[in-house]
């Protein structure tokens, strides 16, 4: 059990379906690095616009995982990217970053429990 | 249903298109808002679920495209948001989206919100076949009342008779397609011509099928069933009196057996070797002589139209005309037009318009009354079919 998402909603929102599970997670595995590097490029250009999009749409794709803490990170920088005041902007990608690392594996693990 | 979807992020794309294929629906999927546009104007869709935030495209414009462009039918629109400010709702829903959806979206709450969007789409089409159906029952109605309007024309006078020392002239405005007012002018033996105005109570199929069953027996054609003609001992015919014909009409055309219709008629007979006009009318507005350095003059006849008692004896009068004379026989669509502020035309302004023309030809003189009664009715259009038939003794 993890406390990165919420198992049983995830797996209701799935349908139980682990082979299309696996499918989502290797798309998550795929676009997530590209968005966190838009989100990390854009604080880094100081470009507060361009954060909040890449942080908007990296929290619309997490959230299809009941990710709870993920999605409030990403929608963190989403908020401060659209406040324009990026001054908070490396601590809350450092705490984003700490989260994505480890969902993706959180879910690889839920999958091997649950696929017969 | 066929259902498009504009979703950038492909996770959430995926599982939205996975969601809709399971409840049956045919999914088209596209990654962004302009891929979404070119993919909506390919194909026809009856329902789009749009994310809001898209790169360039985004939800709102694509929903205002889908509203500015002609399509088949309705389409349905959810907008994906996590927006849930009030403004946020009234910026959506002005741009066209007719409902929104909470992202990551809840299964039972898609399926209720489309379930809603079926409905209307549904109805829509129902409403727009009952719409094609009643267009086509519209136009066939159309047809048989342009069919109808054309049979009513054919018993208008052809010609003029310009017999002797007569000259005519006529004017005929149906207020709808098929008219009440029907008229007729024509030679009657080789002594007489007839002429006859009538208004059946009305307008419309019915009132039309009765003014031709009447134009059948106001027939100047030898047969069983003319009115004007009286077979004689010697197996010609006699010319039957106004007053006769009146009566007879009044006979056959009871109001009980005419779907409570009756209808007004002054029928007058010219006698091309005496000038005299005897004439008889039913209930009818009066003849008008105009007079060469004379003011025209109405002649008032009390009676009853065709059809309201059984067995009337009409009165005949007779008129002396002579060559400059002219007469109107008329309906009541001419004196009763209304103006806006509801005044009529009335009977005042009739003879001042036919002694105003009365130095310019006949058929001039009754163009130019019909003209002055469709000024007078000009904001609101006549209300009544006017006709107008006008004779001068030359």
């Amino acid at each position: 059990m993890s406390d990165l998402f919420d198992q049983a909603a995830l797996l209701d929102r799935v349908d139980h379906d682990m082979e299309f599970l696996a499918e989502t997670i290797e798309m998550l595995e795929e676009d997530g690095p590209d968005l966190l590097g838009q989100i990390r490029e854009a604080i880094a250009s100081r470009d507060a616009e361009a954060l909040g999009v890449a942080a908007h749409t990296y929290k619309g794709m997490v959230a299809n995982f009941c990710a709870e803490s993920t999605v409030a990170a990403a929608l963190r920088l989403e908020t401060l990217g659209k406040s324009g005041n990026l001054a908070d902007a490396p601590e809350a990608l450092a705490a984003l970053e700490g989260l994505a690392q480890k969902l993706a594996p959180a879910l690889r693990a839920l999958l091997q429990d649950e696929t017969p | 249903m066929k259902v498009l979807i504009a979703e950038d992020d492909r996770i959430s794309r995926r599982m939205l298109q996975r969601q809709l294929e399971k409840w049956g629906h045919e999914v088209v999927a596209a990654v962004d808002g302009s891929d979404a546009w070119e993919k909506f104007q390919a194909d026809d869709f009856s329902i789009v679920v749009s994310d809001w935030m898209m790169p360039e495209v985004d939800g709102i414009e694509l929903v205002r495209r889908i509203r500015e462009s002609e399509t088949a039918g309705y389409v349905f629109v959810i907008l994906l948001t996590a927006r849930s400010k009030t403004e946020d709702i009234i910026v959506g829903m002005e741009a066209g989206a007719d409902d929104f959806l909470s992202k990551p979206f809840d299964q039972d709450e898609l399926r209720v919100r489309l379930r809603a969007g079926e409905r209307i789409i549904h109805l829509e089409r129902s409403l727009a076949q009952r719409n094609a159906e009643l267009e086509q029952a519209n136009q066939r109605m159309s047809r048989d009342l342009e069919a109808a309007a054309r049979v009513q024309q054919s018993l208008l006078p052809a010609t003029m008779p310009d017999i002797g020392q007569t000259h005519f002239a006529w004017n005929y405005r149906p207020c709808d397609e098929l008219a009440g007012d029907f008229l007729n002018v024509f030679p009657l033996g080789n002594k007489h011509v007839g002429m006859y105005v009538a208004d059946v109570s009305g307008h419309g199929v019915a009132a039309s099928l009765l003014s031709v069953s009447i134009s059948r027996v106001m027939t100047p054609h030898a047969s069983a069933s003319s009115l004007l003609l009286k077979a004689d001992l010697q197996g010609g015919h006699d010319v039957a009196s106004p007053a006769e014909v009146i009566a007879e009409l009044n006979r056959r055309f009871p109001m009980e057996e005419c779907g409570d219709r009756y209808f007004t008629i002054v029928y007058g007979l010219f006698d091309l070797e005496s000038g005299q006009l005897r004439y008889a009318s039913a209930g009818h507005p009066p003849v008008v002589v105009l007079r060469p350095n004379q003011r025209p003059e109405a002649l008032e006849v009390a009676s009853l139209a065709v059809g309201w008692v059984p067995e009337v004896d009409y009165d005949e009068h007779t008129v002396q005309l002579a060559p400059g004379d002219r007469i109107f026989l008329y309906t009541d669509g001419i004196p009763e037009a209304m103006d806006p502020e509801m005044e009529q035309f009335g009977e005042s302004r009739m003879l001042a318009s036919i002694e105003e023309t009365r130095s310019i030809p006949l058929a001039d003189s009754v163009t130019s009354l019909v003209r002055a009664v469709e000024t007078w009715c000009s904001h609101t259009g006549p209300k009544d079919d006017v006709s107008l038939l006008a004779m001068q003794m030359r």
